[in-house]
């Protein structure tokens, strides 16, 4: 009997193995562990014989039977795979296995003793089998398994300046109600905000505190209703005057937008107010029955025009595209030179009327220091509307305030594309030559491999030196294209690249960074790219290598001087010893080697720029920041303006056209980091220019030391943008040899943005053998001043040189911008003073950012489009409610798979996130979207995601008509069946 | 006589041709491509199929004004767009061939053109497209990938 009980248990302990898992397991390996003495195992037997007697007495239909059913392998995470065999002495002749996911339908092919099985969905399933014995007695024995899920949880942050209208048709948002002045929504002034205006809700009421010349702007956000959406109007009331708006703007009908971007006439404290102009539901033929009106996107951005430069009132500069006439309303032309034209504002009323905008004769506040009988201030801020008017003509190329320019030493350019080359404000460029007192020196040579220049350009051929084109084996360095498609344009590469560093200074088209310098074509890149053989061999050439530089090219022409500089606006994966071999060659024999760090936004090298000394340069772009597609990671050295589309209009420089056959000369725009190198070479060769013996060792430990350089980023050096924006007065300032005595800073501007309180820069001695020689070094405040006579920037010395830290007192400043200076002066005569200016952002500190209610969803990154391009999503999260500009998610029961994970609003509530108007965001980040894995060791992930607008005027995405990025434009809400729509 | 032979020739020649008649068909020739390297319509692949002139007018004008000399006919054609979204460098490039042209029926294959494999390129943002305008007569338009799968049918 005892042994009949011991057997039994032994068997209970097998059976529970399947159903108690790895419980049971441990329960054995405690035992044997342990040692337990002959007691202690009696004691447990009886614990463990009462439990069999409790489950027997339970589930008597398991226990009585013979046979049970164990576990060879399994997986906890759906979807598991299990092996099953059955536990019993019984001599089993046939078995029939079936499971709960599968009804516990019968199939020839789970006939054999040991069956594996698939369980796909997480949850309790149970495993049947039914036998028959060798003595013909007929048995059914039953299992249960639990089978696991995974889960994907995380934070969202929202953009910081984003905000979202408190009543939109989401019933998730907490409708607060923004339908008066009396409940108008407080926002900042530097806010980009979705809401919607509708039948429902025809107004929408904001109140905030604005800078003068700010930049207003509303668009309807779905573009594919435009047409059949009526306009939105936007009306500005200054906070004193709530009766008569300022300014009245609306929407075009067919573009969705303002004809331009609405200017705030003086700073104060304003009330928006936006309206939808004839509210209805629309029903037309067809076609379901709408709202008239939707999402709109409020935009308020600083101003674009320096406030502090003088232009003429009532005039502005204007360049026709080419072949396209215009004549403006209300505006007269006061000179005429064919495509370039100084046109006079007549009437700024009826221009204005042309553009669907009305403005009072109360422009200005009764508080304001602007009354309206300031006609200059009005009339500033006509020109400068008049002017946001004509930029966005579809017949002007640039239109421009007619700057006031005054006498320098250095050559005023007047290159009619130079005020468009913004990224030369960037580097101070400007600023060189003034220390320099020239436009680099002829003397000075810049080799740029490249596609070849195309030679006959009007900023480059005087410019031009004798090069060689190694794609096609001989001496001339033309580009002769490089399109392989027929109907497309070739790059004209090279041509681009060289006129950032030297297009000539000569009235015409654009200007280099050293437009007195030389350029050497060579080239080496074709239709298709090129080889490392023809780069080799084009370096060899630029650099005049022979057997004493210990690289024996044998292709260098001894007549031939080399070059100073060598850019290299290319790159490609792959290390090559030879390559490294020869650059360190040419930067032993001097030579300054710079390259484009690269366009695939990843750390992974690109060469030549990762080559060891190689300068490797980054792109920001016009907010100086790192540009989307730049490369990063240890082998930056220094970031330059390479542009960046979505921000700004990218790097404007000599260009082809060869779309109707031969090249047509001419000017375009491009990003990348191949526009990045040439700022830099541009700025090597200005040094040059001052200094012929500078090494690239030399430049590279002065780069190295932030002499040459603006921080960016982390302090000091930093992945992104190495040791920071390259700056050409600093550059210039540092080798300069009959240089003056002069203050220097590590910055010549600050930019508080509305968390920084406190920055740090270096002032220090320029063209003295001793500090003692510059005097004494005071350092002063100017213009910072709040209402009440206090500063709100300071100082944490006032005198001497070294480390400085700014601090910024924001207590009773309102929202905006605000301006100051920091004056460096000597005690001795003759040594100019050094300004450095600093801007401070205010926000509201009420305020945190909101992007709208966020609804997180899942979907499988391995699935399939059906035909109208739909994936299903496998989960979602409910509305999420921002808690100081962020969310928090958890998105349980997902089964082991590679998921996307996508989140975004829902303003309009037609079960699709991310549409236009609406916040998006995806993991890691929109553009570069990557997939997650949830796996048996991997289970539960945490996945942080940042959200913002997509419908800025920083994004592109929104502006095609129905196309989103891929696997991302529509979601559905976990309340509705989950579907994702591809495109 | 000749009269009468005259007319009973031509008669039967309107016979046979009323009794036999077929829809009239139209001859389309393959349209003409129009290339981009800087569209910049979206950062992936993506096709735009445009029926009026709104949606054009929607499209950034940096685009449009790559495609002025395109004059477009909107009460005849429509515009479908391939865009192979931001590209790293040089050397991407893409065309429309093996265009077939069955009645009002037609089908093209998107040919992509990338930069071999290790090869240095100039280190330009390029985002290429091609354009080409589809007249309104066309009931179904299908596109290709190279091996043959449909990427899109148009109108929707």
């Amino acid at each position: 009997m005892l042994s009949f009980v011991l057997k039994n248990l032994a068997k209970q302990f097998k059976s529970y193995k399947s159903i108690l898992g790895l419980a049971v397991k441990k329960t054995k390996l405690n035992v044997n562990n342990n040692q337990l003495s002959e007691m202690k195992i009696i004691k447990l037997l009886i614990v463990v014989l009462s439990i069999v007697v409790l489950s027997a007495c339970s589930e008597s239909n398991q226990n009585n039977d013979p046979v049970s059913i164990a576990y060879i392998e399994r997986e906890e995470l759906a979807p598991a795979r299990w092996e099953f065999i059955a536990d019993t002495e019984l001599s089993i002749t046939s078995y029939q296995w079936s499971f709960s996911d599968e009804s516990f339908l019968i199939s020839g092919l789970n006939q054999q003793e040991r069956v594996s099985h698939t369980f796909a969905e997480p949850g309790v399933h149970r495993i049947r089998l039914s036998y028959l014995t060798d003595t013909g007695s007929e048995g059914v024995t039953e299992s249960e398994v639990l089978i696991g899920s995974g889960s994907i949880s995380g934070r969202i942050l929202a953009a910081a300046n984003n905000l979202v209208d408190l009543d939109t048709r989401d019933p998730a948002e907490p409708n607060q109600g923004n339908n008066s002045f009396e409940t108008a929504q407080v926002i900042t002034a530097t806010s980009q905000l979705s809401g919607v205006v509708d039948e429902q809700d025809p107004e929408d009421f904001y109140q905030l505190q604005l800078q003068g010349f700010q930049q207003l702007n509303v668009k309807i956000a779905d573009t594919n209703r435009l047409g059949r959406y009526e306009s939105i109007r936007l009306e500005l009331y200054h906070a004193d005057n709530l009766v008569n708006p300022v300014l009245e703007v609306e929407t075009d009908r067919l573009t969705g937008m303002f004809a331009a971007p609405a200017l705030v006439p003086d700073t104060a404290s304003y009330y928006l107010k936006l309206i939808a102009v004839n509210p209805r539901v629309v029903a037309l033929p067809g076609e379901p029955v709408a709202s008239s009106h939707g999402i709109y996107s409020l935009m308020l951005e600083p101003a674009s025009i320096n406030q502090e430069a003088e232009f003429a009132l009532g005039e502005i500069n204007i360049l026709l595209k080419e072949n396209r006439k215009y004549k403006a309303q209300a505006m007269s032309s006061k000179l005429n030179l064919g495509r370039f034209k100084t046109l006079s504002l007549d009437d700024a009323h009826a221009m204005m009327g042309h553009a669907n905008m009305r403005y009072s004769a109360q422009l200005f506040s009764n508080n304001s220091g602007n009354k309206s009988g300031n006609d200059d201030q009005r009339r500033k801020w006509e020109t400068l509307q008049a002017l946001t008017i004509l930029q966005q003509h579809e017949d002007i190329l640039f239109a421009e305030p007619n700057w006031k320019r005054y006498p320098t030493a250095v050559p005023d350019i007047s290159d009619p594309f130079y005020p468009s080359q913004w990224h030369y404000e960037s580097i101070n460029v400007s600023q060189a030559w003034h220390v320099l007192d020239s436009l680099g020196s002829a003397n000075v040579t810049v080799a740029v491999l490249d596609t070849g220049v195309l030679i006959a350009h009007p900023d480059l051929s005087a410019n031009l030196i004798a090069g060689y084109d190694y794609v096609d084996g001989d001496s001339d360095a033309n580009d002769p294209g490089d399109k392989s498609i027929s109907g497309q344009r070739s790059s004209f590469h090279g041509t681009h690249v060289a006129g950032t560093i030297a297009a000539a200074a000569n009235g015409v088209g654009v200007t280099g960074v050293a437009p007195n310098v030389k350029i050497m074509p060579v080239r080496v890149l074709g239709q298709g790219g090129g080889f490392n053989s023809d780069i080799i061999a084009g370096v060899c050439f630029s650099a005049q290598l022979n057997s004493n530089d210990g690289v024996g090219c044998g292709n260098n022409n001894s007549s031939s001087i080399p070059a100073d500089v060598i850019n290299l606006s290319l790159g490609g994966p792959g290390f090559s010893n030879i390559e490294q071999a020869v650059y360190d060659a040419v930067i032993a024999k001097g030579i300054i080697v710079i390259a484009a760090a690269g366009n695939e936004s990843t750390s992974t090298p690109s060469y030549p720029a990762a080559y060891d000394k190689v300068i490797s340069v980054a792109a920001v772009g016009r907010t100086l920041q790192q540009a989307s597609y730049s490369n990063f990671g240890s082998t930056i050295d220094v970031a330059a303006p390479g542009g960046d589309f979505s921000i700004d209009r990218g790097i404007l420089s000599s260009w082809g056209d060869d779309l109707n056959g031969s090249a047509i000369l001419t000017y375009g725009s491009l990003q990348g980091t191949s526009m990045a190198a040439p700022h830099v070479a541009g700025v090597a060769a200005l040094m040059k220019s001052a200094k012929a013996d500078l090494t690239h060792v030399e430049f590279l430990n002065y780069l190295n030391a932030g002499e040459l350089t603006q921080d960016l980023g982390s302090e000091g050096r930093d992945d992104l943008f190495g040791y920071g924006l390259i700056d050409a007065q600093k550059s210039v300032l540092k080798v300069q040899q009959d240089l003056g005595p002069q203050i220097l800073s590590s910055n010549n501007s600050l930019f508080f943005n509305v968390s920084q309180s406190d920055l740090n820069f270096i002032i220090s001695a320029g063209g003295v053998n001793s500090e003692n020689e510059l005097g004494d070094i005071s350092a002063a405040v100017f213009d910072a001043i709040k209402d009440d006579g206090r500063y709100w920037l300071s100082l944490n010395q006032t005198a001497g040189l070294g480390s400085y830290t700014a601090t910024v007192d924001r207590s009773d400043l309102l929202e905006g911008s605000y301006e100051g200076r920091i004056v460096i002066s000597s005690s001795l005569e003759g040594i100019a003073d050094l300004i450095i200016t600093v801007q401070l952002q205010v926000g509201n500190p009420e305020l945190s950012a909101n992007a709208g209610i966020q609804y997180v969803v899942i979907n499988d990154a391995d699935a399939i489009a059906d035909d109208e391009g739909i994936f299903p999503t496998i989960a979602g999260s409910s509305g999420l409610i921002a808690s100081d500009g962020e969310y928090s998610y958890q998105i349980f029961g997902l089964k082991k798979g590679r998921y996307n994970v996508a989140t975004g609003s829902d303003l309009d509530f037609d079960n699709i996130i991310c549409d236009a108007g609406e916040s998006c965001g995806q993991y890691p980040t929109l553009n570069q979207p990557k997939f997650v894995t949830i796996t048996e060791e991997d289970r539960h992930l945490n996945v942080n995601m940042s959200v913002n607008y997509l419908n800025s005027n920083s994004s592109t995405l929104s502006q095609g008509s129905t196309v989103h990025p891929i696997g991302f434009a529509a979601y559905k809400k976990p309340s509705s069946p989950l579907k994702l729509k591809s495109k | 006589m000749k009269a009468r032979s005259f007319l009973s020739i031509i008669v039967s020649a309107v016979l046979l041709t009323a009794c036999g008649s077929q829809p009239a068909i139209e001859q389309f020739n393959v349209p003409k491509s129009s290339h981009s390297q800087k569209c910049y319509l979206s950062q992936a692949e993506s096709y735009f199929w445009l029926e009026q002139e709104d949606e054009w007018l929607t499209l950034p004008e940096s685009f449009r004004q790559q495609f002025e000399q395109d004059e477009i006919n909107w009460l005849a054609e429509n515009i479908f767009i391939v865009s192979m979204g931001q590209k790293p460098s040089a050397g991407y490039g893409l065309q429309l061939s093996g265009w077939l042209l069955e009645q009002d029926h037609w089908q093209v294959t998107r040919m992509l053109h990338v930069p071999a494999a290790g090869s240095m390129q100039a280190m330009m943002m390029s985002s290429p497209c091609v354009m080409v305008k589809i007249p309104k007569a066309i009931k179904s338009f299908n596109l290709l990938g190279e091996k043959g799968q449909v990427l899109g049918r148009w109108p929707y």
